[in-house]
């Protein structure tokens, strides 16, 4: 399963577990529209940290998080490249 | 100032040990000679013994000689003996070891062999201060003095029947009920460095005991194991960490008969108050048990107390007391209809995005499942929240799969909790680590 996949999934296991509606998720689509809150995020990240055993945000002090779907999928392909 | 020495109660009392039994009367014909006693006097002595027996030995004689005692639990590293040391400026050590090069630049005085049967007690006239272990947030313990008049303000000696703690004596839940004991003539069960749970409540039974004494951790092992299910005991105490309804539920289950009572104690504080209706947190009404010297109060959200039995100081860390004399506990308070409930350690808080909460909460959750032994809660550093909370479990032996567990966990923890508080993973390990103090040990959390 490629990195995108597994992550999408976990878009919406979560949303679906914290009662949220998962709106959109294309790569441009801004993290702020996809329907998902911080908390859903900081869920997201922790999942993917079990599954992937990467959580390319803590790994700097200046690691920024990303703006859009598309932005965040990429970092996990980095951290995993 | 009367010494411990003077203090113990005679009669049949004993203090029972793995392989070795001491009367409280044969404490107290035997006393170093004059020349080693007149060594120790005035000085600075670390108390490092194998044995718990030779440590109590150690302490009814350094009592009212030595200037200064330095406890060093069981297990103490060499680290935190040369540290211990070196803090409270030790010149002898008093122990039962044979080797002992860490510590070769103390006089070395053995706490056995050199102690006969000596009419001639030497004299004791000292106010010793009495230095306890506790745990630091590093690897280096917190000094914290006492005298034995802050150690036994708080102890109602009662009668002679014998007693039983999973606490190392050499701290201060265990320090109590030895010199409650002492000053009781009552018969105590000593647990020996590394004995396993087993064996030593087989020995508690084997004594005849039906008094025991531990924290909640304590209490969850001895529930898992098989020489518990066949004990009967009159009376059972809870303190140094919160004891949640699960413990108290299950330890009432399985000892429908017994007095089950939780405490609030610290090494600092001291003694603060019982609770014995069988209910977590305590009522108000403790709030009002005031007298001169005697005062809890909750302040900024924690503990306070004022209390004849708390601690002088911390070596190097100052006064433990403000200037009301108020030693502030550090354990965090809710009120809720009439009754306060503990939150946590203050210093243990998980901050999920600016909501504060403390793991006993959710372990207290946990616990409540039938098949969950012992529960763990943590924070987990986490890029967009700051932290989010994870779980440990550890699952009883019935056969259920604990697939099936987890899935009851999480349903109990949605139902009970919202959602920044739950946990987002729930992991079962075959053991949680319980620090040498027996608390669950979060400093390596």
């Amino acid at each position: 399963m490629s990195v995108r996949t597994s992550i999408l999934e976990q878009f919406a296991e979560v949303a679906e577990q914290q009662d949220r509606k998962l709106l959109r998720s294309d790569d441009e689509t801004p993290l702020a529209e996809t329907g998902l809150d911080s908390l859903c995020f900081a869920i997201i990240v922790a999942k993917l940290e079990n599954r992937l055993g990467v959580d390319p945000f803590s790994q700097s002090e200046d690691a920024q998080f990303p703006l859009t779907v598309g932005d965040f999928v990429a970092a996990y392909e980095r951290a995993l490249a | 100032m009367t010494c411990l020495w003077q203090k113990v109660r005679l009669g049949e009392g004993k203090l029972i040990g793995r392989g070795r039994t001491i009367a409280l009367g044969d404490i107290l014909v035997r006393d170093w000679p004059i020349p080693l006693a007149e060594k120790l006097r005035g000085s600075t002595v670390l108390v490092d013994c194998a044995s718990a027996l030779s440590a109590a030995l150690a302490l009814v004689h350094l009592d009212g000689l030595a200037q200064r005692v330095v406890l060093a639990p069981q297990g103490s590293s060499t680290e935190q003996l040369l540290h211990a040391a070196a803090s409270a400026h030790a010149t002898a050590v008093v122990t039962d070891k044979q080797d002992g090069a860490a510590l070769s630049q103390l006089t070395k005085i053995s706490v056995t062999e050199s102690m006969a049967a000596s009419p001639a007690a030497a004299k004791r006239d000292r106010k010793t201060e009495w230095v306890l272990f506790t745990s630091g947030s590093t690897g280096l313990p917190k000094l914290v003095v006492h005298t034995l008049e802050t150690l036994i303000a708080r102890i109602v000696p009662g009668d002679d029947a014998c007693w039983g703690t999973f606490y190392d004596i050499r701290r201060y839940g265990g320090l109590v009920i030895l010199l409650r004991a002492l000053l009781s003539g009552a018969s105590l069960v000593v647990a020996e460095p590394g004995e396993p749970v087993d064996s030593y409540l087989a020995r508690v039974q084997g004594a005849g005991c039906r008094r025991l004494t531990g924290t909640p951790s304590h209490w969850r092992r001895a529930m898992m194991s098989p020489v518990f299910a066949q004990m009967d005991l009159d009376y059972v105490r809870l303190s140094g960490e919160i004891a949640d309804q699960a413990i108290l539920d299950k330890l009432r289950n399985r000892l429908p008969d017994a007095k089950i009572v939780h405490a609030f104690a610290s090494t600092e504080a001291g003694l603060a108050f019982e609770v014995n209706d069988g209910k977590e947190g305590f009522p108000d009404s403790v709030l009002q048990s005031k007298s001169a010297d005697f005062e809890i109060k909750v302040a900024n959200g924690t503990l306070r107390l004022r209390s004849p039995g708390a601690a002088l100081e911390v070596l190097g860390g100052g006064p433990v007391r403000d200037l009301q004399g108020f030693v502030d506990t550090n354990d965090v308070v809710r009120f809720d209809n009439g009754r306060f409930y503990f939150e946590g350690r203050r210093d243990q808080v998980i901050n999920v995005g600016g909501d504060k909460f403390y793991p006993e909460e959710i372990e207290a959750i946990l616990n409540r499942h039938p098949n969950v032994r012992i529960s763990r809660v943590r924070g987990r550093k986490n890029p967009v929240l700051g932290a989010l909370s994870e779980a440990e479990v550890v699952l009883g032996a019935d056969g259920i799969e604990a697939r099936h567990v987890l899935d009851e966990l999480t349903a109990l923890c949605a139902a009970a909790l919202p959602q920044h508080k739950r946990p987002v993973a729930i992991r079962v390990v075959e053991t949680l680590p319980v620090s040498q103090s027996g608390k669950l040990d979060r400093l390596h959390a």
